[in-house]
């Protein structure tokens, strides 16, 4: 079968923008109980598994991460810049490099462990910083994807898309800031 | 109230791959999803006969299945492993691809959106990725069956540390379980999607006039079990990331420290296998009531048409399923009472096991109170929802025995529980899937499936399945360990012997009687009296369409609800029901 078949639906848009606004923040807060449930499971894993093992060793927080998360925030708050203009291409420009710096620079941080022998198996706490990084880069992978989207989809769903969007995208942020707690704030 | 017309996103598609194949028609996905469940439940009934045999006459050879099966049965008798591979496909297929697949995703995605009002899901790119997401699931699932070593011998609940060390536990513990993780990963995935679908459906996109209190509990039963979904689903995806890395990443999420498998000595330390089992559980008891919530809806709805009486305490009835579904999330414990957890832990989960006891009464009692002096007709959906509060309080009863950890200390691990789980979670939610396919194949293909071959399928079915499950309580109470393949050595079971006998040649019966359904139901597409628009003389919103609805489901007409779902008998009426898109002045 040709790739066009499985493109988005499109179609007459209904009348009413208002419902099909609502009806994709709706769908978007529900994936993000779904996540956050993820997460909560992967806390509560990290937390029993925490408490039980005497041979626990904390590593030491990469300095990298401060500037990946500076430069979350950054892209975060020029995406809520560009949602309330509606318009702006810096701002959405900015948000997109950020968030794709983030993800390179997340890479660094597991290069620069791998560098020092920090492996997923001879440390618990950095086999959780693995999965925990792994499994929150692959939700900005997803939303780096919507970010693009957000000038390319057609006119009559942009709206919505950058809603949904940036929905997502300031959750994982604040996921973000919440991962960090819970890896480095609690040692 | 504030209610929405539904808008179709996409338009009526025209070519075959579209229409039938990549579709994202509410109504053909449902299709697609029960009939990925039939090609599973044909393959999980094929691997409880198996091993059907192999508890009934263990020494026997049987030399064709041998031919089949070489490393099954290596010249002998079925292998003690391919009895447990047997043993957990059977339960992996049978509760993933049957139990969530059919009354979730089959039914409801065929007839939740048109109960509501609605013309499609909220979402039907995802909707069909769903389904394909599924699909493939299944087959990497079906791919550990032919793996090397087999499929996994650990069980449908993959308990850690066996399934996490590897081939050096046993056959099928290298490719075959890890297959089944991703599979399983897989399939949280599909499920998701199909969560947020239901929920963001029910409650954007009803018809003008459908208020959440005017839906069919069949649509409540849908909705409460898409919630369960949505939050149990990824728990279990996180265990099975978790798993896979203890598996393939060297880590130790959920292998403890000083672990000797098979004379070798593992490097792990510091994981617990009991994580796992809470990760599992806490999914794993929501995902009980994900089996059953719809056969419940779909129960209350047929009991009530074929009654021709309105649901008894319809509210009650509503915030019962949503009771079960909260306290299913403070249960999980009363799965691991064996695990060694703190006495007073085990007295909590104890009291919440017993506590789902009481919605589960009051919708009982609504059943029967329905029933009471209805005039009552003896379709074949109607006696699969018997059936089903029949099973229902069979299967539920002995769940208090076994909510009390003195008692499930003894029973855990004996054919007790084998007997509580199947009547209750198996065959009670598979009565359900009988009373909905009944009831609704004619809206899905316009003719109506035999009654008389479909009475001859009941009695069968129901008289088999206890035959199967009575005498298993039997065995539990005797002491009759679970999950072995054999335990003749023991002299205390050995008059015991004669019951598994009975109980294979009742399984034997039971699974050919499902011939004559699939036979019923192939026949009947073509043969098949036609339906019409509504056979049944039901109220809901499917009822008020053609059979097979069209594309956009209510075409140029947009459905406005002016009635509760179940107005039977109304009295001064000018028929004894009165459906919800009929003038207001229908009721006198």
């Amino acid at each position: 079968m040709s790739v066009a078949t499985l493109e988005l639906p499109t179609g007459p848009e209904p009348a009413n923008p208002k419902v099909l606004l609502r009806t994709s923040l709706l769908g978007m807060k529900l994936a993000l109980a779904g996540i956050g449930m993820l997460f909560t499971a992967f806390t509560s894993a990290y937390v029993v598994r925490h408490g039980l093992d005497p041979d626990w060793h904390a590593m030491p927080m990469p300095r990298i991460l401060a500037a990946n998360t500076l430069a979350l925030l950054i892209s975060s708050l020029s995406l809520e810049v560009y949602r309330r203009r509606r318009d702006g291409r810096f701002w959405l420009a900015l948000s997109q490099v950020m968030g794709v710096f983030f993800v390179a620079g997340q890479v660094a941080a597991w290069r620069q462990l791998q560098a020092q022998g920090v492996y997923l198996s001879n440390n618990p706490h950095a086999a959780f910083f693995y999965v925990l990084t792994a499994a929150h880069g692959l939700h900005i992978l997803g939303g780096l994807f919507a970010l693009g989207g957000i000038t390319v989809v057609a006119e009559a769903r942009r709206i919505r898309w950058l809603e949904a969007a940036s929905l997502y995208w300031h959750f994982m942020g604040a996921l973000w800031l919440y991962l960090l707690f819970l890896l480095f704030g609690m040692n | 109230m504030e209610v929405h017309v539904a808008a179709h996103q996409h338009k009526a598609p025209t070519g075959f791959v579209q229409k039938y194949i990549f579709s994202m028609d509410h109504k053909v996905i449902g299709i697609q999803y029960l009939t990925l469940a039939m090609a599973a439940v044909t393959v999980g009934m094929i691997l409880s006969l198996l091993m059907r045999l192999r508890l009934a006459w263990p020494t026997e050879k049987w030399p064709m299945l041998a031919h089949i099966f070489p490393n099954g049965f290596a010249g002998g008798p079925m292998t003690p492993e391919f009895y447990l591979a047997m043993l957990t496909m059977h339960g992996t297929i049978m509760v993933f691809f049957v139990l969530t697949t059919a009354p979730l995703s089959g039914f409801g995605n065929y007839f939740l959106p048109i109960q509501v009002g609605a013309r499609d899901m909220a979402f039907p790119f995802m909707n069909m990725m769903s389904f394909w997401v599924t699909l493939v699931s299944f087959c990497v699932m079906l791919m550990a069956l032919f793996a090397t070593g087999g499929a996994p011998i650990s069980g449908w609940t993959a308990y850690t540390p066996l399934s996490a060390v590897g081939l050096i536990g046993g056959p099928g513990l290298g490719a075959g379980q890890t297959l089944w993780i991703i599979s399983i990963a897989i399939f949280c995935v599909g499920s998701l999607l199909t969560a947020l679908n239901f929920l963001t459906t029910v409650l954007n996109l009803r018809a003008r006039g459908m208020s959440l209190m005017r839906m069919p509990l069949t649509s409540w039963a849908w909705f409460t079990t898409a919630i369960l979904a949505l939050l149990a689903f990824p728990v279990l995806l996180a265990g099975g990331v978790l798993l896979l890395l203890d598996r393939v990443g060297g880590t130790s999420f959920f292998i403890p420290a000083g672990l000797v498998v098979s004379d070798r000595h593992l490097t792990n330390s510091g994981g617990s296998p009991l994580l796992w089992q809470h990760l599992f559980w806490f999914f794993g008891h929501p995902e009980v009531y994900i089996a059953i919530l719809p056969g419940m809806g779909v129960t209350s709805h047929i009991l009530s048409t074929f009654s021709r009486k309105p649901v008894f305490a319809y509210k009650a009835m509503v915030g019962a399923i949503f009771a079960i579904g909260f306290i299913s999330y403070v249960v999980w414990g009363h799965h691991m009472f064996m695990s060694g957890m703190s006495p007073y832990t085990a007295m909590a989960f104890s009291i919440t096991t017993m506590a789902v006891g009481v919605p589960s009464a009051i919708k009982t009692f609504n059943w029967l109170a329905t029933l009471w002096k209805g005039q009552i007709r003896f379709t074949c959906a109607m006696l699969f929802s018997l059936g089903f509060v029949s099973l229902f309080v069979s299967g539920g009863v002995t769940g208090m025995l076994l909510a009390q950890p003195a008692v499930d200390i003894f029973l855990h691990d004996t054919y007790f529980v084998v007997a509580h789980f199947h009547i209750i979670m198996g065959v009670a939610a598979i009565f359900g899937i009988f009373a909905g396919m009944y009831y609704w194949y004619p809206k899905m293909f316009g003719r109506l499936l035999d009654e008389g071959w479909g009475k001859v399928h009941f009695w069968f079915s129901l008289v088999g399945v206890y035959c199967i499950f009575m005498p298993m309580h039997f065995l539990g109470i005797a002491g009759h360990p679970r999950r072995y393949a054999q335990l003749t050595e023991f002299k205390y079971l050995l008059h015991l012997q004669p019951l598994h006998v009975f109980i294979s040649i009742a399984a034997f019966i039971t699974v050919t009687a499902q011939v004559i359904f699939f036979f019923n139901f192939f026949w009947s597409l073509k043969k098949g009296k036609p339906a019409g628009d509504n056979p049944w003389e039901s109220t809901s919103l499917e009822w008020s369409i053609p059979s097979p609805p069209p594309f956009d489901n209510f075409g140029p007409i947009e459905p406005i609800v002016h009635h509760g779902p179940y107005e039977y008998s109304v009295p001064g009426a000018a028929r004894d029901y009165i459906m919800q898109t009929d003038p207001p002045e229908a009721r006198p």
